[in-house]
C-alpha cells in the first residue's frame, strides 16, 4: 500500500524516539513490557465515542498519565505488520499449556520498553506454523548477531 | 469562514494518546478557495458564494469559464466551482476575488458531516448490496447466494424498491456528525475521527455542524501549539534534518503564536487536571 507523503509525515509526530523501539524480526523472543493506566475515564473516556484533540490529551508527549503497573509478556515474535505509526507487533507464548497470542501498535504508549532477548533463524515472515506445534516442535534455531 | 469546503482524502493512519487508546483517523487536505460571484437576494433571489477551486492551467479554461473570472478580478485560472449559502448579514465580508484560506478558520471545527462518492463495488448480489443471508453453503445446495422470492403472489407484480441485485457503491455518500480530531496547522491537513467515503485522492464536501466554544478552542489551540513545538524539536534533533523554508516559516511562527497562547493554556490545563483529581 503506498502512504501519502503526507501521512507519512503526520505519522511522524506519533513514532516514539528511535532507541525506545528496537529492530524487531519474526522469530526473535522478546519481552513486552506492557503499561496499566490508572482509571482511563478522566483522560480519555473509554465510552464515548467522539474523541476530540483536546480530550485525547498528550497524544504524543510522554508521562502525563500515571502508568498503574506494568505487565511483562514474553513470547516469540510471529509476525509483524504494517509501518510508521501503524507497525503491529504480534507476539505468542503457551501460557499454562494455552497458546496466547498479543498485537500492540508498535508506537502505542501501551507498551513502555521492548526487550530483545534473542534471534532466531527463520525463513518467512508470518510464523503461523507455530499455531501448529506443540513442545519441542516449537523450538527455533538460533541467529546469533 | 465558510460552513463548507471542498478537500482531498490523503488516507488513513491511527493515532494514540497518552493512555495507550488507539483512533482511527482520515487525514484531508483542504482546498484553497476564491470568490467567483456574489449572490444577493435582490438579483439572485438568495444570499450565497460561489467558489473556484482546484487550481489548472488557463488553457484547460473555455472563454464563459474565463469570463467569469474576468468579472471577479482573479487572476488565476481554476478547475471546478461550488457554492456556499451564507447569511445576507456576512455577505459583506466577502468581495470578488478574495482568496479563501480554510486555515484561517478550521480550528474552530468540533463536528462535520462528510461526504463524497463512495468506493464503486461494481454490479453485486443480494447478499452483498442488502446483507440477505444466503442459503445452506452445504448438503448440494446448487445457488446459495440468489436472491429468492421477490414479494408476495397476491399484488401479482414486484413493488417499486425491492431490494435486488444491482449496482453497489460508486455513489454519493454522505458520514454525518464525524468528530474533528484536530486541523493540524504544520501540514495543513483536517484529522477526522473514523472513516469518510471513497478511496484515498476523492474529492470531500466538508460541511461544519458543530464548532468549539472559545474555551474549547484556547484550550486546543494551545495543545496544538505544543505539538508542532515538540515536533519542531524533533525535527531539529536529526543531524542531517533539513527543514525545508516554508516549514520552517510555519514553526516560526507557531513557536511566536505559542508564547501569545502559552498563558492561557497553562492555566486551562492545570485546572483541568485538578478537575480530574477531584473527581476521582
Amino acid at each position: 500500500m503506498t502512504v501519502k507523503p503526507e501521512v507519512a509525515e503526520y505519522e511522524k509526530i506519533m513514532l516514539k524516539e528511535p532507541d525506545a523501539v528496537p529492530d524487531i524480526h519474526p522469530g526473535d523472543t522478546v519481552r513486552v513490557h506492557i503499561n496499566f493506566y490508572e482509571s482511563p475515564k478522566g483522560v480519555v473516556a473509554a465510552g464515548p465515542k467522539k474523541i476530540h484533540r483536546i480530550a485525547a490529551k498528550g497524544k504524543i508527549s510522554r508521562g502525563e498519565v500515571k502508568v498503574e503497573r506494568v505487565q511483562v509478556f514474553e513470547g516469540t515474535v510471529i509476525g509483524v505488520k504494517g509501518s510508521g505509526s501503524r507497525k503491529k507487533l504480534t507476539v505468542r507464548k503457551i501460557a499454562s499449556g494455552v497458546g496466547v497470542e498479543k498485537t500492540w501498535f508498535v508506537h502505542s504508549r501501551k507498551i513502555s520498553k521492548i526487550e530483545i532477548i534473542r534471534h532466531a533463524k527463520v525463513r518467512r515472515a508470518k510464523l503461523g506454523f507455530l499455531r501448529h506445534r506443540v513442545g519441542k516442535a516449537t523450538r527455533l534455531k538460533e541467529r546469533r548477531v | 469562514m465558510i460552513p463548507t469546503i471542498k478537500g482531498e482524502k490523503l488516507g488513513m493512519t491511527s493515532v494514540f494518546d497518552g493512555a495507550g487508546t488507539t483512533l482511527a483517523v482520515t487525514l484531508v487536505r483542504p482546498y484553497p478557495a476564491v470568490v467567483t460571484q456574489i449572490k444577493t437576494p435582490e438579483r439572485d433571489g438568495y444570499s450565497a458564494l460561489q467558489l473556484a477551486y482546484g487550481e489548472t492551467s488557463p488553457k484547460h479554461v473555455n472563454r464563459p469559464t474565463r469570463g467569469v473570472f474576468d468579472r471577479a478580478g482573479v487572476g488565476k485560472s481554476y478547475a471546478r466551482f461550488y457554492e456556499v449559502r451564507v447569511p445576507e448579514g456576512e455577505l459583506n465580508d466577502f468581495k470578488l476575488g478574495q482568496e479563501i484560506a480554510p486555515a484561517e478558520f478550521l480550528l474552530g471545527w468540533a463536528e462535520v458531516d462528510v461526504g463524497g462518492t463512495s468506493k464503486g463495488k461494481g454490479f453485486a448480489g443480494g447478499v452483498k448490496r442488502w446483507g440477505f443471508r444466503g442459503q445452506c453453503r452445504s448438503h448440494g445446495d446448487p445457488d446459495n447466494r440468489r436472491p429468492q422470492s421477490s414479494g408476495a403472489t397476491d399484488p401479482a407484480r414486484v413493488f417499486k424498491g425491492a431490494r435486488r441485485p444491482g449496482q453497489m457503491g460508486n455513489a454519493k455518500a454522505t458520514v454525518k456528525s464525524c468528530a474533528v480530531f484536530e486541523y493540524y496547522r504544520a501540514l495543513n491537513v483536517l484529522v477526522i475521527q473514523g472513516s469518510v467515503p471513497g478511496p484515498t485522492g476523492v474529492e470531500l464536501t466538508i460541511t461544519v455542524t458543530k464548532e468549539f466554544t472559545p474555551e474549547e478552542l484556547a484550550e486546543h489551540e494551545a495543545q496544538i501549539t505544543l505539538d508542532e513545538k515538540q515536533a519542531a524539536m524533533l525535527k531539529t534533533d536529526e543531524p542531517e534534518a533539513e527543514a525545508p523554508v516554508p516549514e520552517s516559516d510555519e514553526a516560526a511562527e507557531a513557536a511566536a503564536e505559542a508564547e501569545v497562547a502559552e498563558k492561557p493554556s497553562g492555566e486551562s490545563e492545570s485546572s483541568t487536571a485538578a478537575g480530574t483529581e477531584e473527581g476521582q
